[in-house]
């Protein structure tokens, strides 16, 4: 997907704190293009998973967010659940239901979409990461990386414009997670991706944001990024 | 029996959990009748008694709630406990009943091991939802039934990490006092609780994620088979006439 100058995602002036009173997010403005694959790195702590966790109004902080031009609200996070795929980190949390097919049919059920709609999203989604013949699997059995790739596919089938990835390469061996990149860049959802993972920014992200201590203090192409030594190291990358 | 539809054999399951929670409790002929239902079904399923008794320990520890009866329920005394100034009696209705309650407990859960031993338990939660329970109830089975080897999992990480650690520097005494393991034990089991209670708060959250608004709902049940409508009259009649014998063998 061609990047365009319309703001897919648009963050303006987010702060979020914990009930332990750690504040997570410090005033964090950001916007996104329609396409365009995005990096989140930082040290752990850094606020990553917090501003994953907003997109879709999982957590909910001070501050204003836009998703394809709908205001995220109480009203409107229904809507915007539809646009928004977050993969979480550990698949074992992403993957609730006795078989692959049904966690897969998950969010197309709770769209409200007729059986022979959700079964033809199911097949699209698993087909897209390669697990057409694990439908009747249990996710249990399968490995991290079979798991990764489901978890992916129970967002596919929803049909989002975004895809929230949390730490997708975290755990993988090197050949699944060279798959795992593989079919990050042949997808054409505009991402944004928190990861420790250099080389997979390099190879799938085309913009990077370093956060440190919950603000986004660099941003910019990943390649004039990724070869700024005096930034890698001030945030220990 | 592996061929049977899921449907049948969980109606037949239950059929046989209401006959025998409801036989007279001194109905003490139909009992091994009973006994040989369960083993009949085992030999048919080539399923090995060994196991099926392994699994039925389980119902152990729920019988120690049924003591208080042997010393509760009137009646001729046929053992008196005594310790000290106090002592107890233990009546012969106690003891019938006591024992009755075992016996009941004890085939329940071979029937209900046999069921779970002959069935897959997504074909067992398709036939419970064929059977129009609580959607609620069948989606918190399947829940639990998905994390039970997770969770199972982590436990056997801790012990490993414990098991790793318990080394002693020479011959002799080592490994801390009882009340110091048991402290170690009663942490691992609050590790792992607490553990468990934030995952299902990231499960909550990835099902909020997917569109959950607090409603279950899931595909039209396909996989249930049909029931076998010959079966489970025969099975329906022969549990009638072990009521019927039940109430006559008192």
């Amino acid at each position: 997907m061609a990047i365009t100058h319309e703001k897919m995602i648009e963050i303006q002036d987010l702060w979020f704190e914990y009930p332990n009173k750690r504040i997570a997010l410090k005033g964090i403005d950001l916007h996104i293009h329609p396409g365009e694959k995005t990096a989140l790195v930082g040290l752990n702590g850094a606020g990553k998973s917090t501003l994953l966790l907003h997109l879709n109004g999982i957590l909910n902080g001070h501050g204003t967010i836009w998703i394809d031009g709908i205001r995220l609200t109480a009203n409107t996070v229904g809507q915007v659940r539809a646009l928004v795929g977050l993969v979480f980190q550990s698949p074992d949390d992403q993957l609730f239901s006795p078989t692959v097919f049904e966690d897969v049919a998950y969010g197309p059920i709770y769209q409200g979409l007729p059986p022979e709609e959700i079964e033809a999203r199911v097949r699209m989604a698993l087909n897209m990461v390669g697990m057409q013949d694990y439908g009747d699997r249990a996710p249990y059995h399968l490995s991290v990386g079979e798991k990764k790739r489901v978890a992916i596919a129970t967002v596919l089938s929803m049909q989002p414009k975004i895809l929230a990835l949390d730490e997708p390469s975290a755990g993988l061996d090197p050949r699944a997670r060279r798959s795992l990149i593989n079919l990050l860049k042949g997808l054409p959802h505009t991402m944004l991706i928190a990861t420790h993972d250099l080389g997979l920014v390099e190879e799938v992200a085309s913009r990077v944001l370093v956060m440190s201590e919950g603000k986004i203090t660099a941003d910019g192409k990943t390649e004039h990024i990724l070869k700024d030594k005096e930034t890698l190291q001030k945030y220990l990358l | 029996m592996h061929q049977l539809g899921a449907q049948t054999k969980l109606l037949l399951a239950l059929g046989y959990l209401f006959t025998t929670a409801a036989m007279p409790e001194k109905a003490w002929k139909v009992y091994p009748v009973l006994l040989i239902l369960i083993i009949c079904t085992a030999f048919l399923a080539r399923i090995r008694l060994v196991s099926l008794i392994k699994r039925s320990l389980l119902a152990f520890p729920f019988h120690l709630a049924a003591l208080p009866v042997l010393f509760t329920l009137p009646g001729d005394p046929c053992l008196i406990l005594s310790w000290s100034k106090f002592s107890i009696a233990v009546s012969a209705p106690g003891v019938n009943r006591f024992l009755a309650i075992g016996a009941k407990m004890w085939l329940c859960i071979q029937a209900a091991a046999l069921l779970t031993a002959t069935t897959p338990m997504r074909q067992l939660l398709a036939a419970v939802d064929a059977l129009r329970a609580p959607k609620v109830l069948t989606a918190a089975a399947a829940l639990m039934w998905r994390y039970l080897f997770v969770i199972s999992e982590e436990a056997v990480r801790l012990m490993r990490a414990r098991s790793s650690r318990s080394a002693l520097l020479s011959e002799g005494q080592g490994g801390g006092s009882i009340a110091w393991r048991a402290k170690v034990t009663g942490g691992m089991a609050g590790s792992l609780f607490l553990r468990s209670l934030e995952r299902s708060e990231r499960i909550y959250n990835a099902m909020q994620s997917r569109g959950y608004d607090g409603k279950i709902r899931t595909l039209p049940s396909t996989q249930a088979e049909e029931c076998a409508p010959l079966t489970l009259v025969i099975g329906g009649f022969l549990f009638a006439c072990l009521l019927l014998l039940g109430t006559l063998w008192q």
